[in-house]
């Protein structure tokens, strides 16, 4: 059965149809939640349909706008999970076997702050076991099995938010939580077809969320639009006594009025370096579309060891998240045999291999700090690939996926980022247009990608698998 | 033939640490990758240290004291 064509309008489309009576909260969490169970299951993006904790909030949402009580444009609009973010009436399961029937009693900040604004839960999405931190090879990496991409069942839907990602794109959701160490925001957003942000470091509260990488997780949305995803990010950004480094300074979206050209962007000298042809077609494309509102320079980034800092980073401190199934051996229950062993040497970082990795890091921040303080966005391709097919692999001496230049010194540095659909290129998969900013600038980003989705469709193809 | 069995002078310290301590889990297979990963990261850290670090260069972390209440 096909999802129902609702679920895949914009939040903004959907709340007007909710507000008029031509749908309800109730009538389309029940959609969803089929959706999902359907749909969701054949592409692996799903782990658990919260049917019940679903209709009562659905009924709840519906109730309240009956006595005239709108909590905003999320009200009644449901919305996914990725399966690392504690919510109260499913298992939590980080993707991993070892954890499959993990329970927590609390919803974690983002459902709660979710909650608040209205929207529905109703689903928890499968993602790559323990966020990829483990260092995985293998694209079924997850007790749920290979994400699959609604566009080519066979491809990959990326990963870490790879649920997020599926189900964003395949029209069963308006909209999905993901989280980004490393790239698992944007990826799923770039080979899924759709927009995700992530945020700056310490925007969202991570309070309830799986920690892999302390000083690198960030927590983001996947939506239809940058529009959808501004909405989203103004309902789950704000301080948090429980996340100590989650800032106090707010995010409002829409912002005000700003001007709506004369910006300045800034293209790596190198971008096409390793890139497929349709990625190159298509960013060339993009940047036409771009100059009708700025100038675009080219620039050479600073030659800076952000990629090995990164993964010394997230390898050491996710050895100290998951101390306790290395050294009891759980990780032998991971599904990916290369997240078997990995996790073994992670644990044997010298301390002082760390520490000069943070040290490097600050570098690289100040560096980045001052190249993006120049420009209103660093643009470039999400990823130099399509989605690559599940039978690829990510060994690093036959790697099939690369990532945007900018992608290991943007988290290090904890910067925004958003990524936009930008064409099909290779086997007709989606390819994507990545804007990188200065920290706390996501209103700017959200009001570029906005204007540059204003001009082009990308974001309104539908997979066709 | 265990990889962990012969002559280890070739191989990464972070590999001899890990095998020493987990290498009984292992398998002759995810040994030889065991070898390969704790080599991508020493080569890694050696990219970094070519990486000029001045004494006072601190590590981009915020420690700060708990506010509590003056004794």
């Amino acid at each position: 059965m096909a999802p129902d064509p609702l679920l895949g309008l914009s939040i903004g489309e959907l709340g007007g149809k909710i507000r008029s009576g031509e749908t309800s909260p109730t009538a389309l969490a029940r959609a969803a939640i089929e959706a999902l169970d359907s749909a969701g299951r054949e592409l692996n993006a799903v782990t658990t349909v919260m049917e019940d904790r679903a209709m009562r909030a659905a009924g709840r949402a519906e109730a309240e706008l009956a006595a005239g009580h709108d909590r905003g444009p999320l009200h009644g609009i449901p919305w996914g999970a990725k399966d690392l973010l504690a919510a109260v009436g499913a298992p939590t399961t980080w993707g991993a076997t070892p954890f499959r029937e993990q329970v927590f009693d609390f919803d974690s900040t983002v459902v709660k702050k979710l909650e608040q604004a209205g929207a529905v839960l109703v689903a928890k999405l499968a993602m790559v076991e323990l966020a990829g931190g483990m260092g995985y090879e293998e694209l079924d990496a997850a007790w749920t099995g290979p994400g699959r991409n609604p566009w080519d069942h066979d491809s990959w839907a990326g990963g870490s938010s790879s649920g997020s990602g599926a189900a964003v794109a395949a029209r069963l959701l308006p909209f999905a939580i993901g989280s980004e160490t490393f790239g698992s925001i944007v990826t799923p957003a770039s080979y899924c077809g759709i927009s995700g942000l992530r945020p700056t470091y310490g925007r969202v509260s991570r309070f309830g969320a799986m920690a892999l990488s302390w000083t690198l997780d960030k927590l983001g949305p996947l939506a239809r639009s940058a529009e959808d995803c501004g909405l989203v990010l103004d309902a789950i950004s704000g301080p948090d006594e429980n996340d100590p480094t989650c800032v106090t300074r707010t995010f409002h979206h829409p912002a005000p009025e700003g001007r709506r050209d004369g910006f300045r962007f800034a293209i790596p000298a190198d971008w096409k370096e390793g890139a497929e042809t349709g990625i190159i077609y298509n960013m060339e494309s993009s940047l036409e579309t771009l100059r009708e509102i700025g100038t675009v320079e080219e620039i050479t980034l600073p030659d800076m060891p952000s990629g090995q800092a990164a993964r010394i980073i997230i390898a050491a401190e996710g050895a100290s998240a998951f101390e306790d199934i290395i050294e009891d051996g759980r990780v032998m229950q991971l599904t990916a045999p290369s997240c078997r062993v990995k996790p073994y040497v992670h644990s044997m970082i010298p301390a002082s291999d760390y520490l000069r990795a943070m040290r490097v890091r600050r570098h690289i921040s100040q560096a980045y700090d001052r190249i993006t303080a120049g420009y209103d966005a660093i643009i470039g391709p999400t990823t130099g690939n399509v989605s690559p097919l599940l039978t690829r692999t990510l060994d690093r001496s036959s790697r099939p996926t690369t990532s945007a230049p900018i992608g290991a010194p943007g988290n290090l540095a904890g910067l925004p980022a958003i990524a936009v659909p930008n064409g099909l290129g290779d086997r007709g998969m989606p390819t994507s247009l990545q804007f990188t900013g200065r920290a706390w600038t996501e209103s700017r980003l959200l009001f570029i990608a906005s204007e540059y989705q204003s001009r082009t469709e990308h974001h309104m193809a539908v997979p066709s698998a | 033939m265990s990889s962990n069995s012969g002559n280890n002078s070739n191989m990464p310290p972070m590999a001899i640490a890990a095998l020493a301590r987990f290498g009984d889990r292992l398998d002759d297979e995810q040994r030889e990758l065991l070898i390969k990963t704790a080599a991508q990261f020493e080569e890694a850290a050696e990219d970094l240290r070519k990486w000029e670090l001045t004494n006072g260069a601190e590590p981009d972390t915020s420690f700060k004291a708990i506010e509590g209440q003056d004794s």
